[in-house]
């Protein structure tokens, strides 16, 4: 017997997935906080590849899933570009992890915890932008989390500047800039991904408001 | 005579175009594998931007095709995105070459063997990969998932290599400028392996909705 539902399509299973993946976004970033936070312990590296292996599952299963599926909740374009954008986080920082295992015993007296607290934010706010997806229509609550995405991202260029400051004083170690400047661009990067990420979700709102 | 076949895109020169334009992205991997055998020697950028010159034309060339073109069997907007992701190997190839002539001091006693390697794996694959679509009606999907596994696994070696060799350069053991040099040199290299799995996936991705 044909299903006219899966014929038609499941929007719960598109939501669910993009949400899982937002959570695990956020799992990523924890994992992170409790690494840096807790020095005496080597970088966790099994769990970074799991949180990213997992976000890599499920954009698998929403790509296979947008071809399979005769009506879905969003465009596909949409729906492909968001679970790509989503992937991007865990990525980005599980490629820190690899770099800060590889130099965690030079880096013990290296604050990064400015840079925690913002991409903390930055997942949380996308994750409830990703779940705001599914109640719809809310475009001016999307829109204030955009905003608020944004600020975050905007605070994250002011502390990289400001954490970058250190290296252009003399007598600053010319190894320790480059390794730092690297590291401190990659936390970056987490943000800027959630930026774009929350980007996505706006637009998608917009779209079918 | 209005030829129909051609009309209807069954002639599809789009399949040329990007088996062409695969070449030529594995044409320049090959030259700058050369190089890489041969550190001690200052590479001629011009090899380079021939290559991706040559590339460029190829896409512009699919960009034409996809606008006069009626019907072809595969999305206009997969062709496009195929076509963009495969001019980035050249691109970023030429990239390589700047980086390398302006450091080459540096890299003159440099062993390259194991990013030879796997340039060359990655790009082989890409151009199987290419080659796939030409018959994609009669049903490539386990084909091309076999060999995108492949240039998965590359690409994890090449990101396991470049952490080795940053463990080197952070060590401690090598002057600050020289790390700062070889550091984005060895990051480029890894881009155009990133770069060949980017254009696996998307050929992946094309051969799945066609299945």
């Amino acid at each position: 017997m044909i299903s006219f539902q899966r014929l038609l399509g499941r929007e719960d299973e598109f939501f669910g997935l993009l949400e899982a993946s937002a959570q695990q976004a956020c799992h990523a970033v924890d994992v992170l906080k409790t690494v840096l936070s807790r020095r005496e312990l080597m970088p966790m590296m099994q769990e970074f590849a799991d949180a990213r292996s997992k976000e890599k599952r499920i954009t698998e299963e929403i790509s296979e899933r947008l071809i399979t599926t005769f009506v879905t909740p969003m465009e596909r374009e949409d729906i492909e570009a968001l679970a790509e954008a989503l992937y991007k986080i865990p990525k980005i920082v599980e490629k820190f992890a690899q770099r800060y295992s590889i130099v965690a015993g030079q880096m013990q007296d290296v604050d990064f915890s400015k840079q925690i607290v913002l991409m903390e934010r930055a997942v949380n706010l996308v994750l409830k932008m990703v779940q705001a997806l599914r109640v719809g229509r809310d475009l001016g609550g999307v829109k204030a989390l955009q905003i608020e995405l944004q600020t975050a991202e905007s605070e994250a260029d002011d502390v990289l500047l400001e954490m970058e400051r250190a290296f252009y004083q003399p007598g600053f170690p010319a190894l320790k800039a480059v390794i730092l400047k690297d590291l401190f661009s990659l936390n970056e990067k987490v943000v800027d991904r959630c930026r774009d990420a929350g980007n996505v979700v706006s637009n998608v709102l917009l779209k079918n408001s | 005579m209005i030829s129909l076949q051609k009309f209807f895109g069954k002639d599809d020169k789009f399949f040329d175009l990007l088996e062409a334009s695969a070449e030529e992205a594995r044409h320049s991997v090959q030259v700058l594998t050369k190089i890489l055998s041969n550190p001690g020697q200052t590479p001629r950028l011009e090899d380079f931007h021939a290559s991706k010159e040559a590339d460029k034309k190829i896409t512009d060339q699919i960009n034409l095709a996809i606008v006069t073109t009626f019907v072809s069997q595969l999305e206009k907007d997969d062709i496009e995105v195929l076509s963009a992701a495969l001019y980035k190997i050249p691109k970023t190839v030429e990239k390589i070459a700047e980086r390398f002539i302006i450091s080459a001091p540096m890299v003159k006693d440099i062993v390259f063997t194991k990013h030879i390697a796997l340039l060359d794996a990655a790009t082989q694959r890409v151009v199987e990969l290419v080659k796939l679509l030409r018959n994609i009606s009669a049903g490539q999907l386990d084909a091309a998932k076999q060999i995108n596994g492949k240039l998965q696994q590359i690409e994890a070696e090449a990101d396991q290599l470049i952490l080795e060799i940053l463990k080197d350069l952070y060590s401690g053991r090598h002057d600050a400028t020289k790390v700062m040099a070889m550091k984005d040199l060895y990051e480029l290299l890894e881009k155009v392996i990133d770069r060949c799995r980017d254009t696996g996936n998307i050929v992946t991705h094309i051969v799945l909705k066609n299945s």
